[in-house]
């Protein structure tokens, strides 16, 4: 899946050196609103190559910048019960020094809407985000999200309770 | 599965929680078998698993704590419990209670369940907020929840399809510090 700035690919073996970067890097995991913890190599290459992974239910992409060719985040999709109408995407972002990340990650996020809601007809999606982001929430506002809850003090992260805000799109409402 | 994780009884005024035993699964199958119960206690109501999957589900699973629910005589009419919905964010769990005993439902055994477990996992875990994710439908656990002022936090709306419906989810969320001011509260329950 391809925009001006940016590709979305599945995770490939060349990548496992970056993840684990990100993974063992406690200010990536802040910013993502996520615990810090360590991560082994091993641990790394089951999460994203596991080839017992099951497709229909469950997939990690990369986004990429298309200009540099260099991954700057992962979007895990996510749909395990079959009477659930939408799947739930969750983002990590791992260029945060890169000034353009949030205009990059809003495109990944609107290619995969598109991707889920055009191509695969689901009818809905939940887009799970760790605390404000006003930016951010503007730019989800702009393509039809509503913020549907706030999961107050789901996450503890580096010493602080944080909420969760889930972000909703309906196929109806898709750049209405 | 860490069933009921530790082997003692945990008592109300109406009903016991203890852990679940082999010879429970019969009963528990059962129903997980019956439409009438599980339109509101499952999140996939049509799934069916046979006795096998069941006992490997609840006796080879590490992640979810179940208690059986008795009555104060010993009959097991439901059960309950509670499971890390994201493995990364320890602090917080989500729980979710079945009574498969027809005429027990709607007789707040369900909800004195629900503030026996609340009590197990503030008391004695170092857990901050419970989660309870359920659909819009399930009036049984809907009207006891907001009863108890447990506070609502959103509406995942049109996210579930059963027999032909759209149905919105409704997340609520039971803090320590709620705990802590509702205490007393909760307390009539139990």
């Amino acid at each position: 899946l391809l925009n001006k700035n940016i590709l979305l690919r599945p995770i490939l073996p060349g990548d496992t050196e970056k993840l684990f970067q990100w993974y063992n890097s406690s200010s990536i995991a802040k910013y993502n609103g996520i615990p810090f913890r360590f991560y082994s190599a091993q641990e790394i290459n089951d999460e994203f190559l596991k080839t017992s992974r099951d497709k229909d239910k469950n997939f990690i992409l990369g986004y990429v910048n298309n200009h540099t060719r260099l991954l700057i985040g992962i979007i895990e999709y996510r749909h395990t019960k079959p009477m659930l109408t939408g799947p739930e995407v969750l983002l990590r972002v791992g260029s945060i020094e890169d000034e353009n990340i949030l205009q990059y990650t809003f495109e990944a996020i609107h290619l995969l809407c598109e991707y889920i809601l055009s191509d695969l007809g689901f009818d809905r999606l939940s887009l799970p985000l760790a605390g404000e982001n006003v930016k951010l929430k503007d730019m989800l506002e702009s393509i039809g999200f509503i913020q549907e809850a706030r999961i107050r003090e789901e996450r503890f992260v580096a010493g602080k309770h944080i909420d969760t805000i889930y972000w909703g799109l309906l196929k109806e409402e898709f750049c209405k | 599965m860490i069933i009921g994780e530790v082997c003692k009884v945990i008592k109300g005024k109406n009903i016991y929680l203890r852990t679940i035993e082999k010879s429970d699964i019969e009963t528990i199958w059962e129903w997980n078998n019956d439409p009438a119960v599980t339109l509101f206690s499952q999140s996939n109501p049509y799934a069916s698993l046979s006795k096998e999957q069941m006992i490997n589900s609840y006796f080879s699973n590490n992640s979810k704590i179940i208690y059986a629910i008795c009555t104060l005589e010993g009959e097991l009419i439901g059960e309950i419990s509670y499971w890390f919905p994201n493995k990364l964010f320890k602090s917080t769990v989500e729980g979710g209670t079945v009574i498969g005993k027809k005429e027990y439902q709607k007789t707040g055994v369900g909800f004195e369940a629900c503030m026996l477990m609340t009590r197990v996992v503030f008391n004695d875990k170092r857990i901050n907020r419970i989660s309870i994710v359920i659909s819009d439908h399930n009036f049984m656990s809907k009207i006891p929840l907001e009863k108890a002022l447990v506070t609502r936090e959103g509406v995942i709306r049109k996210d579930r399809f059963i027999d032909g419906q759209y149905y919105d989810t409704i997340i609520y969320g039971i803090l320590r510090e709620d705990y802590i001011k509702l205490h007393n509260d909760f307390a009539k329950f139990i």
